[in-house]
């Protein structure tokens, strides 16, 4: 009879196959013997992920096919449910001894029970691997930038002509002095209005430096696959 | 990332915002004239010698402000006031009160208010130790017919130098140009179209008949200023305001002979003292500078405020030889002195001359005319001499040396020093000069009389010229005058009258 949740009777079966391992395996000191005894002693402790450990390194030095079904045991207290039947299938496989094969069956019919009682506790998640850091924003030049700028630099020539022309009108000592009283008003007005292009313009052109500086962009290349198509993309968030 | 170029873009632009402001709060109005008709704006606008302009402005001192656009002078009072290059000088500017000048003005606040006159250098020979001059003195010698003989006579320390000249007319010493040192004698070119001086001419009228050549800063704006005194064509008596540096000529109808300048009436502006062309007429007249009424604001000589000699005109001397300024009451301003057929002194006073002198002297020995014409201890009528004579201020007081013309050639001439005592001559205590013993038997009357330090010991000397043209001088306290130089005469005719014009430069 198979217990609902199949421990005694894969205790028992487990202990049948360990046990008939060390009467199959002549003593000796072996490594594979030794591995086998310590994923016996830790699977009498419960220490069933220990054991399998244990288990797989002595497979790993010998394949003993019996070596299959304990495994599958050990996957089975350890509620893996699909690997242990594939242990069980694969312990099968090997041919061993009727009453063997029917052992094995045994535990498989109680491992797809167990499996469709419950889904296969799926392995611990892998740890989700760390994003990489995000880059930390970077300042990025566009045409807003350019155009404020050009537009600043423009108002600053611009500015600069005034007040060079409105100094060389200043300059200009020909005529009376009322004409140049007059011409000097009007230089006065010039280089007035130069230096506030000038001003003007080096603050459109500050804030064209200071827009760049300020606004900061966060910016990843991200791989682009398709079918029949592959590339990158720029993405950006505000 | 801040890029080098983004980085060098952004300060470029801040520096040209801040170049530009800078150039903006820099524009500095600066206009320069050429001539006064530049000077358009405000009355009477004028170019000055500094190449701003000034407009008419009562206010100043010297009626004359900057205008606008004058650079650092915008708005400020104009003021020629110069530091004189040569002390020794006069004809110049009014001097900045610094230095040697400071010590004049305090005594003789003209110099520092009006102008450099010969006052100021007779002054700055007593104040200032570091003042010795040479002496150059222009002689025209004149005879009854009008010729003229020209001399330029020269001390320099240590000779006497001298040098006739071809020029015609007059011989006169102008002012140092403007931060030159060295005076420029002048005359008129022998065809009278030119005053010809050292160093240039300006052309003048031909048709007009040149008596004085003399340097004023008439005008109060520091330009290079000879005032010439003529008479036209039909013998009307003029004055001729010439600017040397380029060459306008503006007229004054007024008395033009015997020039000299100092100040009448505190007002800043420079006074002159002129007699007629006729050297029978005792009349002169004192020029006030005066502001013409008109639109242009310029300077011309105001209504007539004439004086006259005593009583009658001595025989063989022309009625009024000439004019001296000094301080005789030493209340610091002008006071005028007329010398020929008698000696009229004008006391300053707080509203300036008086027509009416306030000591009259005559007669032989000279006397206040009040006790002339053979009262009190005269023996001489006031028809019977003639004066030649010159201001001599001193360290405390001023005196007058008194040359004596008497009519009568028989009579020695004799030459007195008086002392001015209160606001009189003090006649009675007059001290005499001795001359050398004539070789005639009868002595040339002395005709010219100049106060100047010869010998650089900061006392006023006299040189004394008599009529056949000898140099004499007596140093400093000394009266015992000797015969230094004898001047030539190639005059037709006995000498009438000898005019001077003295001057001198650092030595």
């Amino acid at each position: 009879m198979i217990r609902s949740d199949g421990r005694a009777p894969r205790w028992l079966a487990a202990a049948l196959v360990i046990a008939g391992l060390a009467a199959a395996i002549p003593v000796r000191a072996d490594p594979v013997d030794d591995h086998v005894a310590r994923g016996r002693q830790l699977y009498d402790q419960g220490e069933f992920r220990q054991a399998r450990d244990e288990l797989l390194a002595a497979y790993q030095l010998e394949p003993r096919p019996e070596l299959l079904f304990a495994l599958g045991q050990v996957e089975l207290n350890l509620g893996r449910f699909a690997q242990a039947i594939d242990y069980y299938q694969r312990f099968i496989a090997t041919s061993p001894a009727a009453d063997q094969i029917a052992l094995a069956q045994q535990a498989i019919g109680a491992a797809r029970a167990r499996l469709a009682e419950r889904p296969a506790a799926l392995p611990p998640p892998f740890p989700k691997p760390a994003a990489p850091p995000r880059p930390p924003p970077q300042p990025r030049w566009d045409d807003a930038d350019t155009g404020l700028v050009a537009l600043g630099g423009a108002i600053m020539v611009l500015g600069g002509g005034l007040v060079y022309y409105g100094h060389h009108r200043a300059g200009d000592h020909s005529g009376t002095l009322s004409q140049y009283d007059d011409r000097l008003s009007s230089a006065t007005l010039d280089v007035w209005g130069g230096a506030g292009c000038l001003v003007a313009g080096a603050a459109v052109l500050g804030s064209g430096l200071v827009r760049w500086r300020l606004h900061l962009v966060d910016a990843e290349l991200q791989p682009l696959a398709a079918p029949r198509a592959a590339g990158v993309t720029w993405v950006q968030r505000w | 990332m801040v890029t080098p170029a983004r980085a060098l873009a952004g300060c470029a632009a801040w520096l040209a915002a801040c170049l530009g402001l800078g150039a903006a709060g820099c524009l500095d109005p600066d206009y320069h004239c050429t001539a006064s008709h530049d000077c358009d704006v405000g009355e009477a606008g004028r170019c000055e010698v500094d190449h701003r302009c000034t407009a008419y402005d009562l206010t100043c001192d010297s009626h004359r402000r900057y205008s606008d656009h004058s650079g650092p002078a915008s708005g400020t009072c104009f003021d020629d006031a110069v530091t004189p290059a040569n002390l020794c000088a006069a004809g110049q500017p009014p001097a900045r009160s610094e230095g040697c000048a400071a010590t004049v003005c305090k005594a003789l606040t003209s110099c520092c208010d009006t102008g450099w006159s010969e006052a100021c250098v007779q002054q700055a020979q007593l104040s200032c130790s570091d003042v010795v001059c040479d002496t150059r003195i222009a002689i025209t010698a004149t005879d009854k017919m009008g010729d003229t003989e020209l001399v330029d006579l020269t001390w320099d320390g240590a000779h006497w130098m001298m040098r006739s000249d071809a020029r015609k007319g007059v011989l006169a010493w102008l002012a140092p140009a403007p931060g030159q040192a060295q005076p420029r004698l002048a005359g008129f070119a022998a065809t009278g179209s030119a005053l010809v001086y050292d160093g240039g001419s300006v052309a003048l009228t031909a048709d007009r008949s040149y008596l004085e050549a003399t340097s004023v800063d008439f005008d109060r704006d520091g330009r290079p200023t000879a005032v010439l005194g003529y008479t036209d064509m039909n013998g009307n008596p003029r004055l001729e305001v010439v600017k040397l540096d380029d060459g306008s000529t503006r007229s004054i109808s007024t008395l033009a002979a015997r020039l000299s300048w100092g100040d009448l009436d505190h007002d800043a502006f420079p006074d002159g003292m002129a007699t007629s062309t006729s050297p029978g007429s005792g009349t002169y007249r004192l020029l006030t500078n005066a502001e013409a009424t008109d639109s242009t604001r310029s300077r011309t000589i105001g209504a007539a405020v004439d004086s006259s000699m005593a009583a009658g005109i001595t025989p063989g001397s022309p009625a009024v030889r000439g004019f001296d300024w000094i301080d005789a009451n030493r209340d610091h301003r002008l006071d005028a002195i007329a010398y020929g057929s008698g000696i009229n002194v004008h006391l300053g006073q707080n509203l300036g001359l008086s027509d009416t002198p306030q000591i009259r002297v005559d007669c032989n020995p000279p006397a206040l005319v009040a006790t002339c014409n053979g009262s009190g201890t005269t023996t001489d009528t006031q028809t019977q001499q003639s004066f030649a004579g010159a201001a001599v201020p001193e360290a405390t007081g001023a005196a007058v040396v008194i040359a004596e013309f008497p009519a009568s050639p028989m009579v020695a001439p004799t030459l007195h020093r008086v002392e001015v005592t209160g606001s009189t001559l003090d006649l009675a205590q007059a001290a005499m000069y001795t001359l050398p013993p004539c070789t005639t038997g009868t002595c040339p009357p002395i005709v010219a009389v100049v106060a100047r330090d010869l010998d650089g010991d900061h006392q006023l000397d006299i040189i004394a010229i008599d009529s056949e043209l000898n140099v004499y001088t007596a140093l400093g306290s000394q009266l015992q005058l000797s015969r230094a130089i004898k001047l030539p005469v190639t005059l037709p005719m006995a000498v009438f009258e000898v005019r001077t014009s003295v001057t001198g430069a650092p030595r």
